[in-house]
């Protein structure tokens, strides 16, 4: 399969600035640092990780949304983040952006056909032509166009998902970045959800990038998984064997918390640690594996460097020492 | 949040289609009783100043000695009758035009430059920062003392009292919208229109206006009766509206010196004061709800 979008050293702190004109710097978080990874096309791929480990932030650089600090994105061959403006408008037919939370994601004061057609007036299509579209889009994913004159909010959860779905589908993309598209929604909606997903992505040959805490989910629905920790990638694979046999002592932590994998005591351990794992203990300074002041298999050399990302067999790659490169 | 399932929902006559927003808007006022009351109350204030000739009994101005200090209840006279023997009824209909058009015109004006101010500084962060510090430096006086100092500044006169409310209004108005801009900016829907290309203006005017100018309006609503009382206190000083016109903060502190031996010349314009301040609370309250699509659902749906 060829990459649609390939990945290389992207880095991004967030600097938090306070005080009005001086804008002093008070502190940097770096959301997003040194990840390198390729999204094939057609693929699914999913991105777990704890919270505000930059899986939300790595998506948006590759909308454009934020703007990366360093390393570079190639999107279909192009530098994308050196896209000027007509460029960039092109770019935005795209690749789409779905929320976590639909309600939120649509303007309250607009009816769900203003809503969907607000992209396409963007790129000047025609009025008639435009209602016929969002009537189109508004079927693909299960909705009567005729209610389309109704307010977000006079629909449910997993409805107004689908109105964002058909929003984020008008432009005919053929990427969508999914930031937790089911995480608001009850678990019976969920699958409805994930099915029209998977439908639509069968049925327009789209690329997915696909956030989500949920990690059975992500087991389900995507065709590899990328693991996230701190802004770092620490481990990559086919879905079934990075769930099969994780090899990164945080994925094994984390998945033990949400899988039950572990069933004896230390289970009880793990999901103790998970719950923080992303906060407690803090970072260590200088260069050193993100993970280490919790990782129960860390080593002296643990602390010197961070360990890079080695490719191991069957397309797995990992950032850990447990795992010299065999390549 | 309620749900209208797709079934219920195609029982519904397509006539609802072509219906706008502000249909809706208006039919959740209405549906609000108190709120019915407060528009029905604005109303007749504002009949009686357009048609003050036609409906006062008397000249605003014409003295009868004769009359002077009756009662409310006087045959001829039915809200009696003031120090100078004039019809408190017939001053209080032409009263009417001055108290609303300087209640109403500053609190317009002041919207009308505070809501372009508050969405600019919301969505440009470093003139946010000029713009709200320049509106703390304003903050820093107290309305009525700010507004006196202008309107001394500029000297007497309808017109620079005007002015100088407006000022005095632009930064309460402004934080405000700049707040509930702020709000906007950073929900989910703005990062979308950002990210279906929507041009930056586009987003400004017509995604986020609409969410933060219900904000200023519901505002502006409450802020009328701090602006009718200063307008009052501002023509008491001599600041403003000039006697012997007939304007209801003059009527009330004209009375002040009569108010044990005939209460009711200082009473009778301060409670259509009262009523009318109270009235454009209400239905601002009222609009706070009804401007909102989430809550005016349920509004509309509790009337049928
Ligand atoms: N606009 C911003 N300004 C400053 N810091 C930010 C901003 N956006 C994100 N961050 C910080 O960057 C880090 C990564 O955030 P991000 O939203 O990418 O995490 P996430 O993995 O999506 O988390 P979650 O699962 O909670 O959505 C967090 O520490 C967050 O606080
Ligand atoms: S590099 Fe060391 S500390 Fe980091 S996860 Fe591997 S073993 Fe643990
Ligand atoms: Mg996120």
């Amino acid at each position: 399969m060829k990459n649609l979008i390939e990945i290389r050293n992207l880095s991004k702190t967030f600097r938090v600035r306070r005080g009005s004109f001086l804008r002093r710097e008070i502190s940097e978080n770096p959301a997003v640092s040194d990840i390198s990874i390729d999204i094939r096309k057609g693929e699914i791929l999913g991105c777990v990780g704890g919270s505000g480990s930059g899986k939300s932030t790595l998506g948006r650089m590759i909308l454009r949304l934020i703007e990366a600090d360093s390393g570079s994105i190639t999107y279909a061959g192009a530098d994308l983040r050196s896209f000027g403006p007509a460029e960039l408008r092109l770019h935005r037919r795209r690749a789409q952006i779905v929320f976590q939370d639909p309600l939120q994601s649509l303007n309250p004061r607009r009816t769900v056909a203003e809503n969907v057609a607000r992209p396409l007036l963007n790129f000047g299509m025609r009025a008639e032509e435009v209602q016929a579209r969002v009537d189109e889009v508004l079927q693909l994913v299960g909705l009567d166009p005729g209610q389309a004159y109704r307010y977000p909010h006079e629909f449910s959860g997993g409805q107004c998902q689908r109105i964002a779905i058909a929003r984020a589908l008008t432009l005919e993309p053929e990427f969508l970045f999914l930031d937790e598209p089911v995480s608001a929604l009850d678990v019976s909606i969920q699958a409805q959800i994930l099915t029209l997903l998977r439908d639509l992505q069968v049925k327009l040959g789209l690329t997915f990038l696909f956030v989500s805490h949920d990690l059975k989910i992500v087991r389900q629905f995507c065709d590899r998984t990328m693991v996230m920790y701190r802004g770092k990638l620490l481990e990559t694979g086919e879905s079934d064997q990075v769930y099969r046999q994780p090899l990164h002592p945080f994925t094994q932590d984390f998945l033990g918390t949400v899988l039950h994998l572990k069933r004896d005591n230390r289970w009880e351990a793990a999901a103790e640690r998970a719950e923080d794992l992303e906060s407690a203990a803090p970072a260590m300074s200088g260069p050193c594996c993100p993970y280490v002041s919790n990782c129960q298999q860390r080593m002296p050399e643990c602390a010197r460097a961070m360990p890079a990302l080695r490719t191991l067999h069957d397309q797995r790659s990992v950032a850990c020492l447990l795992y010299p490169a065999t390549a | 949040m309620s749900d209208v399932s797709l079934e219920t929902g195609r029982r519904k006559q397509p006539a609802e289609k072509r219906r706008s927003n502000l249909y809706f808007v208006w039919r959740g006022v209405l549906g609000d009783p108190v709120a019915r009351i407060a528009v029905g109350i604005i109303l007749i204030f504002f009949l009686a100043a357009v048609f003050a000739p036609w409906i006062a009994p008397w000249p605003p101005n014409e003295a009868d000695p004769s009359m002077r200090l009756r009662p409310p209840g006087t045959p001829g006279h039915w809200l009696g009758v003031d120090n100078q023997g004039r019809d408190i009824l017939s001053r209080l209909i032409y009263g009417a035009r001055y108290t609303l058009l300087c209640g109403i015109t500053p609190v317009v004006l002041g919207a009308v430059i505070s809501v372009p101010l508050g969405m600019f500084g919301a969505w440009y962060p470093v003139a946010g920062a000029v713009i709200m510090r320049s509106m703390d430096v304003l903050f820093a006086f107290p309305m009525a003392l700010l507004a006196i100092l202008l309107a001394a500044l500029m000297g007497p006169g309808i017109g620079n009292m005007m002015i100088a409310l407006v000022v005095t209004l632009i930064p309460y108005n402004t934080r405000v919208v700049y707040a509930a801009a702020c709000l906007e900016r950073d929900q989910a829907y703005v990062e979308a229109a950002r990210a279906m290309a929507t041009p930056g203006y586009k987003i400004i005017l017509s995604e986020m206006m609409p969410n933060v100018i219900a904000s200023s309006v519901v505002y502006s609503c409450t802020i009328v009766g701090a602006v009718v009382i200063t307008a009052a206190g501002l023509s008491f000083l001599g600041l403003g509206v000039q006697p012997p016109t007939a304007e209801w903060g003059i009527m009330t502190s004209e009375g002040r010196n009569f108010i044990f031996n005939a209460p009711h010349i200082a009473a009778v314009p301060g409670l259509a004061i009262t009523i009318l301040v109270m009235a454009f609370n209400l239905l601002g309250d009222s609009l706070r709800d009804s401007l909102d699509p989430r809550t005016r659902l349920m509004l509309i749906k509790r009337r049928k």
